[in-house]
């Protein structure tokens, strides 16, 4: 369900429905985007940034392109804490899928799906990390130029860039067949 | 599988439209985000369903931190007002003399001692009085035991003190404090600093406190006979019943309850 101006209007009076309309249609690309630069728990991220946005959704101005940005700047914002969270622990247990109580039982599908995601995200790692964040914001988020600038505080020029260099570089890895789709 | 339009409209930005392998990879890229909204938690639940007024913070106070701020509060007060008439000598004797001795012993200052003729005018700090309304009891009709010999030494050196009879009420106004320091100076400011209980502590006695009690029962009944005034605070302190049994020699109304011969 796309976000119109209407149902953030709706959402921002309080009407209950709008606000599920609006998680409803924001929440995937948010954990998405959590997803894809690696946090730790990005369902319970999600949430929090959710928290965070319907507590500060009165003050949200721009409709549904306004609403959208917040919601990424938010996302954004939460993102680079628990980076720097976890740069501060002293150490760091290495993830260990068998032990993953929370994944369901794996069918066939699933663990193909989960090869994909996972390709997908081993090729961005090799970017560098102001190139990841332009390129799945924009791709994840459906953020325009604009509004990914603003998300990140750069220029819209700075931002072209960075998104074009993430592109070519991409590219390359592909080309040189570091990276197999 | 359809391509993205922000895929295409981002390649088209950065010169990189006929890129087959970088389209497929961005369109697996934007797949991440076709998911199901992830089941929001009971927290969330709640903002999801509520109106504003209901996100709003509840502006009071629960009840219970306001009932213990309000007693703590009261508690501040009623000790700072206790310290302040404490300080100033106002409380009833006894509540006086029960700071007086709290101050001594655990703060590092002291308040007032209440004035020696200020007891009998409430019922309440009858007890306490040193000289109490009614003195018949005191004298040598049943002295106790371990009084009698404790008594006659100062008995003379009040005998001794005759000429300061008339004058006895008046220094016994000033604060204590002044009379525990001065080198024995007279029967009068031994009892007193008896009464304070400090020496209480320190000197063993037989009958303990009450060895006092009975001495300055004698103390004043010596003073009182010998000099013939009511023995009372001129600052005030009413004594309105002593006068009219204590001045009687014969034991006033005869009562049988041993008069003031003693002395």
């Amino acid at each position: 369900m796309p976000v119109s101006d209407d149902v953030v209007a709706a959402a921002r009076a309080g009407d209950a429905q709008a606000l599920t309309a609006l998680y409803s249609a924001l929440a995937p690309n948010v954990l998405g985007y959590l997803r894809a630069r690696g946090a730790e728990d990005p369902e319970g991220l999600t949430h929090e940034v959710f928290v965070q946005v319907l507590d500060k959704l009165g003050g949200v101005v721009g409709g549904a392109a306004g609403l959208r940005t917040f919601v990424f700047s938010v996302a954004h914002a939460r993102l680079v804490d628990e980076h720097r969270r976890r740069a501060r622990r002293p150490r760091e247990t290495p993830y260990q899928q068998e032990l993953d109580g929370r994944r369901e039982p794996s069918a066939e599908a699933t663990a193909m799906v989960d090869l994909g995601e996972q390709h997908v995200l081993d090729v961005l790692a090799e970017l560098g990390e102001e190139q990841r964040s332009v390129i799945t914001l924009r791709v994840l988020g459906d953020l325009t130029l604009e509004q990914t600038a603003h998300v990140l505080g750069k220029s819209v020029g700075a931002v072209k860039q960075l998104q074009r260099r993430g592109l070519l570089a991409l590219r390359s890895l592909l080309e040189r067949g570091e990276v197999a789709l | 599988v359809s391509t993205p339009p922000v895929v295409t409209q981002m390649l088209a930005e950065s010169g990189l439209s006929d890129e087959p392998q970088l389209t497929r990879l961005l369109g697996d890229l934007h797949a991440l985000g076709d998911v199901p909204a992830p089941a929001p938690a009971p927290e969330l639940t709640e903002l999801l369903g509520a109106t504003p007024a209901v996100c709003a913070p509840p502006a009071v106070a629960p009840l219970r931190r306001r009932v213990v701020g309000g007693a703590t509060a009261l508690a501040f007060a009623a000790v700072a007002a206790t310290g302040m008439a404490a300080a100033a000598n106002e409380l009833p004797s006894g509540a006086q003399r029960v700071m007086a001795r709290f101050s001594e012993r655990f703060l590092p200052f002291a308040f007032p001692a209440p004035a020696a003729g200020r007891g009998p005018a409430s019922g309440a700090d009858a007890g306490d009085a040193p000289a109490p309304a009614n003195p018949a009891p005191v004298p040598t009709t049943s002295p106790p035991p371990s009084s009698a010999a404790a008594v006659p030494p100062q008995q003379q050196e009040r005998d001794g003190q005759q000429g300061m009879g008339q004058a006895a009420p008046a220094t016994r106004q000033p604060d204590h404090g002044d009379a525990r320091h001065k080198v024995d100076s007279g029967a009068r400011d031994r009892v007193r600093d008896r009464d304070r209980g400090d020496d209480a502590d320190r000197r063993p006695r037989a009958g303990g406190s009450r060895d006092a009690d009975d001495v300055e029962r004698s103390r004043g009944q010596t003073l009182r006979t010998s000099t013939g005034t009511p023995d009372h605070d001129p600052t005030g302190g009413p004594s309105t019943t002593a006068p009219s049994t204590r001045d009687d020699p014969a034991g006033g109304d005869g009562s049988g309850d041993g008069g003031p011969g003693a002395g």
